[in-house]
């Protein structure tokens, strides 16, 4: 009998190391660290580490160039910090097409968290870490090499006349595009109109595959842009920008309600011809507007 | 011929002394619930007046009931067409304030104020919100011509009446009016049952009552707008519309409707009519000035043995038969004429027949010279210095009638689609009767006189004595000749009694020792 109890004693005790062990061992196997996961999550569609400029700039050594509570404040807020004309924050805002950078909902540690990410990919050998790969389309067409027929395919996709492979949202849906042919967008998102000229094409795809824009994050986190369909949107977006000198901006805004109004009187034109002659009020009317209240 | 039965009603309005009794018996027994507190299944109104609800005779504002479309009929206000572009918006609908918002008072306060320097006082609290109301209007509001020219004088029935003969009629101390007890006319063409989208009301097959089916009911009210006599009521609470069931359940169990059982004047009769459903199109699409005769023509003679035969194919039962045979109302519209359908215009083919009323009609004051008599009085009586005289003296036969201070064509749009002859035959044989009841028993006039109007409209004096017993003797069996309603039969439709024979009587709590 006491054997028994030694033994499931001993089983106890065994149970409890290896949980342990298992907990611990979680964390320090993890592949890559909360900096890792959060830089390749937000900052990786407008940032490089060592490559270059992308939307924002290269944060190769940003931690030599401003202090720690200078950049958590910026990521927290760019705006904020503009709008306080912090001299820094309004010189870098105007360098980078006043393209505003999103305020992140990132705790102070989570921040650092990504900074010592950023330190340790800067002392290293410095590569890359954004996704720039040129872009082409499957059958290797450039950008510049694009032609009516991919635009036009951009265009379907934007418009969401061809869906999405992996059923993400038509872009119109949130965003609008002033060009030919296109009814007004949504008024939700950015408008897109001269985003090829603001981010150029590596911008534009990094942030249609992982974008700092937490609802568009949301959005298509599940449903991935195809790297076709990037390719196409990104034509169809250059297309729009380089025409749209010649749109006349259109402001959807007053019309609909001129419309509504329009549209409202037709309508109750036509119930009050089908219902003229309805009986309008009770037959004793005039007897009871006559007679005298009390309250 | 395919004949079929109907449960008919007749009131006779010279009977009726306007006390609500009818009404109040209504009310207490089917409408006092919520959502029904506004309707009054049956009711009665002064005439001249607006009725209820105000004005419900004027199609130009309810649009109920048919109208002729070439040669056949179609409804006015619903149907098909127009009630498909009308369904989510019937635009002829009565609302509250055409009948009246219901209405208790707080007694409660009465008796729980605290104690004040003031009388507490109940005050009016509406029926449908359950807030304090300013009471605007209830649903006899111009009983007894109260508020005449807002009321009385806009009655619709007024209409092809000369303005001399409508002021004659508002006239201080010639004015008349008389009661008009309504209930659902159960027609035989009823528009409601035409109207119903969802085929919820029906007219039942035996004996022709019409009913809405409540769990078919779907809240269009087209029914509402539909029925010409706006009989038909919107339960706001139950989301259904409601009407008079001629009170079936008592009906199948061989009792009078509460309406006419409680009825004090003993005005209303109910019998069997046997009629001939094939002419129901000809007759309600017939024109205008033959609508009378041609729906009087469509009720048969339940002694005739052609028309037994074809009842007894069609299924009517032979109490049922007799029951018609023995119908006071087959009495008093056919075989005497002297009763009318309410509006027969609205081409519903009504089956509640009125008899006219006599009295505002035969009356006629003549100037009088009372001094002689005035001076015979003790100097300190009140003396009256009038010189008329409430005349209703016989020595011009038909003087009175013809100037009578109620315009005949009043009784006429009322009762015969404007057909003053119809009207003022019915009053002739009513005044033939009077006339040979006075004869017999007071003997005052002149037997040749009295002879000859009986001639003139063509009764003899054994029918002149069965008027008079029927309308002024007539027992309750008189009155109300109820068919067996033949439930055993019903029921026989859908189980076996057998099943259930020796299965009544008494249970048991505990076993018997030696079992059941």
């Amino acid at each position: 009998m006491s054997d028994l109890i030694n033994l499931f004693n001993k089983a106890k005790l065994l149970i409890i190391v290896f949980t342990f062990a298992a907990i611990l061992l979680s964390e320090y196997s993890y592949p890559q660290s909360q900096g890792e996961i959060i830089y390749k999550r937000t900052c990786i569609a407008c940032h490089t580490i060592g490559s270059g400029r992308l939307v924002g700039p290269d944060l190769k050594n940003v931690f030599n160039k401003r202090s720690e509570e200078w950049i958590i404040s910026f990521v927290k807020s760019s705006q904020r910090m503009i709008k306080r004309r912090d001299p820094d924050a309004v010189v870098l805002f105007n360098e980078y097409n006043k393209s505003i950078m999103p305020d992140q909902n990132l705790t102070d540690d989570q921040i650092k968290d990504v900074m010592r990410y950023i330190k340790k990919q800067s002392s290293g050998s410095g590569q890359t870490t954004a996704l720039t790969e040129d872009i082409k389309s499957s059958t290797g067409m450039t950008i510049d090499e694009a032609g009516e027929n991919e635009v036009s395919a951009g265009r379907n996709l934007f418009l969401g006349k061809v869906r999405l492979t992996n059923g993400g949202p038509a872009c119109m849906s949130c965003h609008n595009v002033t060009a030919e042919n296109l009814i007004a967008g949504g008024l939700l998102a950015m408008d897109l109109t001269n985003t090829y000229s603001r981010l150029n094409a590596p911008g534009v795809y990094s942030i249609m595959f992982s974008s700092p824009f937490p609802i568009m994050n949301a959005a298509y986190n599940n449903n991935k842009i195809t790297k076709d369909e990037a390719f196409y949107l990104i034509a169809f977006l250059k297309h729009a920008d380089i025409n749209s000198v010649n749109q006349q901006p259109v402001n959807y805004q007053s019309n609909f309600i001129l419309m509504g109004l329009l549209g409202a009187a037709i309508l109750f034109g036509i119930y009050g011809g089908i219902w003229w002659n309805r009986k309008r009020k009770p037959v004793n009317d005039k007897i009871f507007k006559r007679q005298l209240k009390t309250f | 011929m395919d004949v079929r039965s109907q449960v008919s009603m007749l009131f006779h309005l010279d009977k009726c002394i306007g006390c609500h009794t009818c009404s109040i018996a209504c009310k207490n027994i089917w409408t006092d619930r919520k959502g029904a507190e506004y309707m009054w299944w049956n009711n009665v109104e002064t005439k001249p007046g607006t009725g209820y609800p105000t004005k419900w005779e004027d199609q130009d504002i309810y649009k109920g009931g048919w109208e002729k479309s070439g040669k056949s009929i179609s409804l006015i206000g619903s149907g098909k067409l127009k009630g498909l572009v009308n369904i989510f918006h019937n635009p002829h609908l009565p609302v509250i304030d055409d009948y009246y918002e219901p209405w208790t008072y707080k007694y409660s306060n009465l008796i729980e104020a605290p104690a004040q320097d003031d009388q507490p006082t109940a005050r009016p609290i509406s029926l449908i919100t359950g807030k304090p109301i300013e009471i605007k209007a209830g649903p006899n509001w111009d009983d007894d011509l109260s508020g005449s020219p807002d009321y009385a004088r806009k009655d619709p029935n007024l209409e092809n009446l000369s303005p001399a003969e409508q002021e004659a009629m508002f006239q201080l101390e010639k004015m008349a009016f008389f009661y008009l007890p309504r209930i659902c006319n159960h027609c035989l063409n009823p528009a409601c049952v035409a109207s119903c989208p969802s085929g919820a009301i029906y007219k039942r097959g035996e004996d022709g009552i019409v009913l809405i089916n409540q769990k078919v009911c779907r809240a269009w009210r087209m029914c509402v707008t539909a029925c010409p006599y706006k009989k038909s009521y919107y339960n706001w609470s139950t989301g259904k519309s409601e009407k008079c069931i001629l009170c079936y359940p008592r009906i199948e169990s061989g009792i009078a409707p509460a309406c006419m059982h409680s009825c004090v004047g003993r005005i209303r009769y109910l019998g069997v009519m046997l009629y001939d459903a094939d002419r129901i199109n000809e007759v309600a699409s017939a024109d205008v000035n033959n609508l009378v005769n041609s729906q009087l023509s469509m009720i048969l003679d339940p002694f005739d043995e052609d028309v037994i035969a074809s009842a007894k194919e069609n299924g009517v039962a032979d109490s049922t038969i007799k029951a018609a045979q023995d119908s006071p109302v087959y009495k008093f519209v056919k075989e005497w004429g002297i009763a009318l359908p309410l509006h027969p215009e609205f081409r519903t083919l009504p089956m509640l027949f009125y008899v006219p009323p006599l009295l505002p009609v035969m009356a006629s004051l003549s100037e009088q010279k009372n001094k002689e008599q005035l001076d015979k009085l003790d100097p300190i009586a009140k003396k009256w210095d009038d010189d008329w005289l409430y005349d209703t003296s016989t020595e011009e036969l038909w003087g009175t009638i013809d100037d009578a201070r109620f315009p005949l064509q009043y009784m006429a749009n009322m009762f015969s689609a404007g057909d003053t002859c119809k009207v003022k035959d019915i009053m002739k044989k009513l005044m033939a009767v009077r006339i040979h009841r006075r004869d017999k028993t007071v003997g005052d006039l002149d037997k040749e006189n009295v002879k000859k109007t009986l001639k003139d409209v063509n009764l003899s004096a054994d029918s002149a004595d069965d008027i008079y017993y029927l309308t002024s003797l007539a027992k309750f069996d008189d009155r109300f000749v109820i068919p067996p309603a033949h439930r055993e039969q019903a029921i026989e439709m859908v189980e076996n009694t057998g099943d259930v024979k020796g299965s009544s009587g008494f249970g048991f709590i505990e076993k018997p020792a030696r079992g059941i």
